[in-house]
């Protein structure tokens, strides 16, 4: 029943991906050199394995008959190819290796949905979770080279491998296994009372001092803001999720927004992106960091209600081929308003909020706080990164480097998205 | 000409794919919400319709025979009672169990041989709750509600 809703979705989802790579092809010259990256055979093959690689994920599931949500895949999907579109159209070059990313990705999830693991069991690994999500922090701090300002990378020769992209993950996992274990659950006992609000006592308190030290230092480490954002903001969303006290919503926001305007005074980097938010159009702000706020804001003003066309972007410089700086990573929000305009920025917008409307849906069928959390915490991650990136590119909060997800080029995004994806669908099978 | 046309009509295709996928699953939230509401209304069925209380009789010649009580039902021996006894146990006009408000009353007319309620004689009206049991003579009843 649900899966055959799943082949409708998948499809026309797919066909999203299939039609607006193939007018980029058209637009970019049509060739029909299979050779080429973006001609028009190429990108048939391109979603002809894709297909495959989709609807495997989707046969596995309806196999075994798995009532696991029906939705999800199909929407991630549908994001996969407007993102694939969108870096077709500034870079053909970068999109080719990003199939390969899909690949990988799509085979990851699907190592997930044949129930590799147990999920319940993941519980156990507490420690390797809390562990793991300070490590891959630590990467990057010690052996990454500075690019743009922020430290954010590991060069592997072959490939560049972004750690925090997976440490978000692990971070979630740590709190869903923490805060559902017995000492978890004294955090919600709230016995202390300073000013008025309920808050654990100080004792329990220690986990989120740690966490907004540790928050405090990615800034300072990694010089990037949106990292921190991301990381404090899911934090405080799955604890106040897993307590149910809005002091911790309340500390949260203050304690961040102390250090932040901390890092700014202190953090040349910081004030510079801050500087670009509250005004990027002085000369000498334009010249630095305010020139990728504003071509994203020319961007989406050129975009209107139905876009300029697919292809036919204005960040690609006609004349020298070479597109908007981190185009594909940071702004690809700004070129897929650009190029679907309202409509089709709207539609992405809702994709991304029924992606997270289904993981708290199933967050809340689960039977053990474990699963519930994970859950929770996927959709309240997925929420987060969305709002950093989308909220920075449009310029109602500074615009910080972080994927789009889905969207965005990067590989170790899209890997830890796609297990985002299967976690979910694991999660969500058996609860109905 | 003709490839920008085809190029406006490809634009819109893609538009309309992605309209296409938000309406698909649109309707699948409303499927969802729509049981979701069939499974509340289920549950709450019972609870929303108050059953009104009602009279059994529980053992005797009429056995199985039951009245509404919103009009006051009489027993007894003579014709014109709600329920007629061929009881030699009972009065002419034996008893009455009516609704005041929302209790349900059981009042002894003066009977000779009387009325007993939940095991213990009474005395002109008194007041029971659903489940009582009523016996005149060789017949019980039962108020249910």
């Amino acid at each position: 029943m649900g899966r055959a809703r799943e082949r409708g979705l998948l499809l026309t989802a797919l066909l999203v991906g299939l039609t607006g790579s193939a007018l980029v092809a058209v637009v970019h010259g049509g060739t029909f050199d299979p050779q080429q990256a973006d001609s028009l055979p190429r990108q048939a093959i391109v979603w002809a394995q894709l297909a495959v690689a989709a609807f495997g994920c989707h046969f596995v599931l309806a196999r075994r008959g798995s009532d696991a949500d029906e939705t999800l895949l199909p929407v991630s999907m549908a994001l996969t190819g407007v993102g694939l579109t969108v870096i077709y159209s500034l870079d053909p070059a970068q999109a080719q290796r990003q199939v390969t990313w899909l690949w990988l990705a799509l085979g990851v999830l699907l190592l997930t949905v044949i129930r590799l693991v147990d999920v319940a069991k993941l519980r156990e690994y507490v420690y390797v979770w809390g562990a793991g999500t300070a490590g891959l922090l630590l990467l990057p701090i010690l052996f990454a080279k500075e690019v743009n300002g922020a430290r954010l990378w590991i060069d592997l020769g072959v490939f560049k491998l972004q750690p925090s992209e997976l440490a978000k993950l692990t971070l979630v996992m740590f709190l869903a296994a923490y805060l559902s274990s017995a000492r978890g659950a004294a955090i919600a006992e709230a016995d202390w009372r300073p000013l008025g609000l309920r808050l654990p006592s100080p004792r329990y308190l220690v986990p989120l001092l740690v966490m907004w030290v540790a928050a405090m230092v990615l800034l300072v480490a990694l010089r990037d803001l949106g990292t921190a954002l991301l990381f404090f903001g899911t934090f405080i969303c799955v604890i106040y999720a897993a307590t149910a006290q809005p002091g911790y919503l309340v500390f949260g926001a203050i304690s961040f927004t102390c250090g932040a305007w901390a890092a700014a005074q202190m953090f040349g980097h910081v004030r510079n992106r801050i500087q670009a938010w509250l005004n990027p159009w002085p000369e000498e702000v334009l010249a630095k960091s305010g020139y990728q706020v504003a071509q994203g804001l020319f961007a989406i003003a050129a975009g209107g209600m139905g876009g300029v066309g697919l292809g036919m972007s204005q960040m690609v410089n006609p004349f020298t081929g070479r597109t908007v700086f981190a185009a594909t990573t940071d702004l690809p929000f700004a070129a897929l308003c650009e190029q679907m305009g309202l409509w089709g920025a709207a539609l992405v917008v809702a994709l991304y909020g029924f992606w997270v409307y289904r993981a708290l849906r199933v967050s809340l069928s689960q039977p053990d706080n474990f699963r519930a959390l994970l859950a929770l915490g996927l959709g309240v991650l997925m929420a987060v990164q969305v709002f950093v990136i989308m909220g920075g590119v449009t310029k109602l909060i500074p615009l910080t480097g972080i994927t789009l997800p889905f969207i965005s080029y990067g590989g170790s995004s899209l890997i830890s998205n796609f297990l985002m994806l299967g976690l979910l669908l694991r999660c969500s099978e058996g609860q109905r | 000409m003709p490839l920008e046309a085809a190029l406006a009509a490809g634009r819109y295709l893609f538009l309309g794919l992605l309209t296409l996928l938000l309406w698909q699953l649109y309707q699948v939230v409303q499927r969802d919400l729509r049981a979701v509401r069939r499974a509340a209304m289920a549950e709450t069925a019972p609870a929303q319709a108050p059953r009104e209380p009602r009279l059994v009789v529980e053992r005797g010649p009429s056995q199985g025979q039951a009245w509404l009580l919103r009009n006051p039902v009489t027993i007894g021996r003579s014709e014109g009672n709600d329920l007629r006894l061929e009881d030699q146990f009972a009065s002419s006009h034996h008893a009455r169990v009516y609704l005041d408000g929302q209790t349900v009353v059981v009042e002894d007319l003066g009977s000779t041989n009387g009325t007993v309620v939940n095991g213990g004689r009474i005395v002109g009206a008194v007041a029971v709750t659903a489940g009582a049991r009523i016996e005149i003579g060789g017949t019980t009843l039962r108020v249910e509600a």
